[in-house]
């Protein structure tokens, strides 16, 4: 294994630097006694490995807002032209220092969304740009608080997927091991040496039962009650959304800088508004609090498993840690097998789009699909 | 605007100008556009299926869905219906003829007219619903002998939101159109009464008949119960849903239905693939 000593953490990250990359490091937010983000490390700033961040690592790869094209109006010999230009995929090299293994698993997830394999759907560029682009150095949990509980997803904190960097607190400083191609030419870097030490225990959070959670999920589905008591407190804020490393909604919006031109951008949105599924006619097809977490809730324990093959949960605590309502997605997950119980076998099976939904192929009902038209 | 799934280098986001050739008021705050591409090269390239959807915009306004309302037999044009109801598309009914907007698309899955052939077709539209109805409508006009025979029921909130009334004639050379609205102004003297109603003056086959439905929400669920007891089978009846649809390419997650994403599986779907998806129809 190899080590770096912490005194030297900084001098590490400087090499990244050097080598054109841009840094980012978790740090406590200015003018906050303990808000911590993972900000731009340029040199001078003081990185805090201590505190969980309170946003996870994803903005790296879906930016909070991100340029889709620009447009601009122009007179041409007494003519308006407007034009379009798309904004290029992001070349910029990124090294996140400091993530955890519950945001680089969540990274993996989101990989089977935006780059499906060829041909079961669409690749989405800007993601593909940032996401070649990007180096996770991940630091391994030997501590949890009491709202992780990534324990519940096999590995936990030993987790690897999404990580191309795993280091180890040790006496000293981390023990660094690499995962991927990338990893292993930073720990080659001369900043770190060959070291004896074996790895540290990790860290065991809470853990709650996800097996079969998906179905427990389907069974509970029509229990509108159990829903409603579930979300008596949330004030559907969307903070959960926000903070939340698998969450990857969007809008796409215009944004005029003069009436001459301006940007479609997308953004981060939140399934936990009422508006995200107004519909222009006046409907809302999940008009109450408790639809909306309902459907949050499926997307991430039976949805998105059946469609995509991964949990969109890596158990990082955060809808937990900072929910101003004190909902705890746990219990609702233990809630769930109760209501299960309660309900009698086989009133509510999975419809077609159950496991092999989203699978090439399979995801429309004839050959006179848009494929065929294109 | 030809795709190749998978490509990563396209971005999918990115429009391309239509210029409208003429627009016209169909009914209060609805408007009927004709539009062309402006790259000749995609006047003649671009093609879709009946029921499937475009990301329609205006730079600086933004964006919204909507289902074309052209038959896909047409070429070198095609044609779009907007009610104004929020900012885009109060934008939009303010186009005149030469200008621009903006496209993405074609989107999702339409109605499988193809699968149909030698069958006979049910239309069945509330309110703005005729819209993709139209479009399938005219392509199975245009297609006369692949089809039996075609009926088109037709429901509206009064004789002023009844969409493409001057083109009732024309359709009923090919098809058997009946028209009811709930509220009837003193000039009506066609049918007054729930789109339900329509069925005691049609006689339908079941069984050789397939069904295409747009409409809100609550007309569904009472055209689906009277088509039940008519004896058709769920993978006859295909619907048209509505919802909140963004990016188009099943990323953004606006349009999920359970397990489902209406821009990508729809919004087609025939109500033997929803069977089990409770919240589709709602």
């Amino acid at each position: 294994m190899r080590f770096i000593a912490t005194d030297r953490i900084p001098g590490l990250l400087g090499r990244l630097v050097e080598s054109g990359m841009s840094v980012w490091a978790p740090q406590v937010v200015k003018d906050t006694v303990n808000t911590v983000l993972f900000a731009p490390w340029t040199g001078l700033e003081e990185i805090s490995l201590d505190a969980y961040t309170m946003l996870s690592a994803k903005q790296l790869v879906l930016p909070a807002t991100e340029r889709l094209f620009s447009y601009r109006y122009t007179l041409e010999g007494g003519r308006e032209r407007i034009g379009i230009e798309p904004s290029p995929p992001a070349d910029k090299e990124t090294a996140v220092f400091g993530a955890r293994a519950c945001d680089a698993r969540a990274l993996a997830a989101l990989d089977a969304l935006f780059l499906p394999e060829e041909g079961s759907g669409y690749r989405d560029p800007g993601y593909a740009a940032h996401r070649a682009g990007l180096t996770v150095i991940t630091l391994a949990c030997t501590t949890c608080d009491s709202a992780c509980f990534c324990s519940s997803f096999g590995k936990g904190p030993a987790e690897t997927a999404g990580s191309d960097l795993i280091l180890y607190p040790v006496e000293g400083g981390l023990l660094a091991e690499p995962v991927t191609e990338k990893g292993s030419q930073i720990a080659a870097f001369d900043i770190f040496e060959d070291s004896e030490q074996s790895k540290p225990e990790l860290a065991t959070t809470a853990c709650i039962d996800l097996e079969g959670i998906g179905d427990k999920f389907l069974g509970a589905f029509n229990d509108l009650d159990f829903w409603q008591r579930a979300t008596e407190n949330c004030l559907s804020c969307g903070y959960c959304t926000y903070a939340c490393p698998a969450c990857h909604c969007f809008n796409i919006f215009d944004e005029m800088s003069s009436d001459r031109e301006g940007e479609r951008c997308r953004s981060w949105d939140a399934c936990m508004f009422y508006v995200y599924t107004l519909e222009t006619s006046g409907h809302n097809p999940r008009p109450s609090i408790a639809h909306r977490y309902r459907n949050r809730v499926g997307h991430k324990f039976s949805y998105y498993p059946a469609n995509q093959g991964e949990l969109l949960c890596t158990g990082c605590g955060r809808c937990i840690r900072n929910c101003p309502g004190g909902l705890d997605v746990r219990n609702v997950l233990k809630g769930l097998a109760a209501v299960e119980a309660a309900t009698e076998p086989g009133t509510r099976k999975p419809g077609p789009s159950g496991p092999e939904a989203g699978k090439p192929g399979t995801e429309g009902p004839s050959a006179n699909g848009p494929e065929a038209a294109r | 605007m030809v795709r190749e799934p998978g490509s990563e280098s396209r971005n999918e986001y990115m429009p391309v100008p239509a210029k409208v050739l003429a627009v016209r008021e169909l009914a209060p705050a609805v408007r009927h556009f004709v539009l062309r591409f402006s790259d000749p090269e995609l006047r003649h390239s671009f093609s879709f299926c009946s029921g499937q959807f475009l990301q329609v915009s205006l730079l600086g306004v933004g964006e919204a869905p909507f289902a074309v309302c052209s038959s896909p037999t047409q070429t070198d044009s095609f044609e779009l219906c907007v009610r104004e109801t929020g900012n885009v598309t109060r934008a939009l009914n303010r186009l005149k003829k030469g200008d621009t907007l903006w496209v993405r698309g074609p989107y999702g899955w339409g109605f499988p007219l193809a699968e149909m052939a030698g069958q006979d077709l049910v239309f069945i539209a509330g309110g703005m619903g005729l819209v993709p109805l139209r479009s399938a409508l005219k392509c199975a006009v245009c297609l006369d002998d692949e089809f039996g025979r075609l009926t088109v029921l037709y429901g509206a909130k009064n004789p002023e939101q009844l969409l493409f009334r001057d083109e009732f004639a024309t359709w009923r050379e090919g098809a058997r159109i009946e028209v009811t609205v709930d509220e009837a102004g003193p000039d009506w003297d066609g049918r007054v009464g729930l789109i339900t109603r329509l069925f005691d003056v049609v006689d339908l086959s079941p069984e050789r008949t397939q069904v295409l439905c747009c409409g809100p929400p609550v007309m569904f669920k009472f055209v689906l119960g009277r088509l039940k007891e008519l004896g058709f089978d769920d993978g006859q009846i295909y619907v048209s849903l509505e919802r909140n649809m963004r990016c188009g390419v099943g990323k953004c997650e606006h349009c999920v239905v359970e397990s489902f994403y209406t821009c990508r599986q729809g919004p087609v779907l025939s109500i033997e693939q929803i069977r089990g998806i409770s919240s589709a129809l709602r």
